[in-house]
């Protein structure tokens, strides 16, 4: 899968993931399997914004915006950590509404 | 039939069942668990082997010391073969007791209770916890670097025992609220010669033991705010015994929660839903344990901070 294709995607966090950000790192859990995953503040950032929107393209923007990265190391940071997601069931691909 | 309350709990004790160690009277809200001594062949009997699942074994080379396991219609059979087995109903309200040694207290006090306060709803850390002037201190940290020791010095410089190795916290309108457990310490025979010279008539023996004997010592009765968490680690070549932890490592919060055998959902919420609030709110120090400082020594140290911190 290509950087460009998974940005154009919508994720959601399912229910069963929670995750609760502490002074320097997020803490992720996944319900179902009882493990744990831990993020830095850049991750912990990447996935507020991930799961608040559920647009990896505006992750992208807003780490630009925020830690003034370049836009081209910002799309592959943000494709390969959605890939990583995705990979251990942390997000899930939003189901598209019928119709659109 | 007696009323106790610990870990939260609040406990209503079959008569035959001595455990002097807990707090008496009905210290903590809500409805009490119920505590009884099973019928002959009842555990065997209620215990759905064929749905249930194990949570948790620790074996020491092929010699099973604990067994947890989970049946979702019937609750949590705690097994200790060295002591009994215990059968925790679904929702935590019942505790059978199947006792196989004499001293089967012992694991009703520091497994069976913690499990039923955590299928309660309630959270267990592996800490032990003092009070000075009505304000609770914890210390947690691995197994074999102390707490029952700093504890126990920190009783002889006049703290009054909250609980030794399991601490129950619970959050608060104010904060953090630490209940009482177990008011008694188990030492070990070198440190119990320690402290019986050194803080003499606070140290009652209540009862002796192989490899540890058991004291009755000033200990708080009721909930205490909890002011301050001390983490220790061993063998740092630090200058300074305490320091303050800007950024606490989850993973040492996580690592520090008493029960892994309950694993439900809404438990791991909680969990770490309560780690994050203790990373928020409440002072927490790394405290070294370095090599030639002794319980005693550390100890003092510990009351000083800790009287300066909640002056």
């Amino acid at each position: 899968m290509s950087a460009d294709s998974i940005l154009d995607e919508r994720f959601v966090v399912p229910d069963h993931v929670v995750h609760r950000s502490f002074a320097a790192e997020t803490v992720v859990l996944n319900l179902e399997t009882g493990g744990y995953h831990g993020l830095n503040e850049v991750g912990g950032f990447m996935l507020g914004v991930l799961a608040a929107t559920g647009d990896p393209g505006e992750v992208v923007r807003r780490v630009v915006t925020e830690y003034g990265a370049p836009l081209d190391r910002a799309r592959t940071d943000v494709a390969s950590f959605c890939t990583d997601l995705l990979e251990r069931r942390l997000i899930e691909r939003a189901k598209r509404l019928p119709g659109r | 039939m007696s009323t106790h309350h610990a870990f939260g709990l609040s406990l209503e004790l079959e008569e035959g069942i001595e455990a002097g160690e807990l707090p008496e009277g009905s210290g903590a809200a809500g409805p009490p668990t119920h505590v009884r001594l099973a019928a002959q062949g009842e555990l065997d009997a209620r215990w759905p082997a064929e749905r249930a699942r194990t949570t948790r074994e620790v074996r020491e080379a092929e010699r099973l010391l604990l067994a947890v396991a989970h049946a979702p219609d019937c609750g949590y059979l705690l097994t200790i073969p060295a002591l009994g087995r215990f059968l925790i109903s679904i929702d935590g309200d019942e505790v059978a007791c199947e006792p196989a040694a004499q001293d089967w207290i012992r694991a009703l006090t520091a497994q069976a209770l913690p499990l039923a306060a955590t299928v309660r709803g309630l959270e267990p850390f592996h800490a032990s916890a003092v009070v000075f002037d009505g304000s609770a201190l914890a210390i947690a940290g691995a197994g074999g670097l102390g707490k029952t020791s700093l504890a126990a010095h920190l009783v002889g410089a006049g703290a009054e025992l909250l609980t030794d190795d399991v601490l129950v916290v619970e959050p608060d309108e104010d904060g953090l609220r630490a209940h009482p457990g177990a008011g008694w310490l188990r030492l070990r025979s070198a440190e119990a010669g320690r402290v019986l010279a050194l803080y003499g008539g606070r140290f009652q023996p209540v009862r002796p033991g192989d490899e540890r004997a058991q004291f009755a010592v000033p200990s708080c009765d009721e909930h205490a705010p909890l002011r301050a968490l001390y983490l220790l680690r061993r063998g740092t070549t630090t200058p300074l015994d305490i320091e303050p932890l800007e950024a606490v490592p989850p993973a040492e919060l996580l690592g520090a929660t008493y029960n892994l055998s309950v694993r439900e959902p809404d438990r791991l919420n909680r969990q770490l839903d309560l780690c994050q609030r203790l990373a928020r709110v409440l002072p927490i120090f790394r405290l070294h344990v370095r090599p030639g400082v002794g319980a005693e020594s550390l100890a003092s140290r510990v009351a000083d901070h800790f009287r300066a911190l909640t002056a």
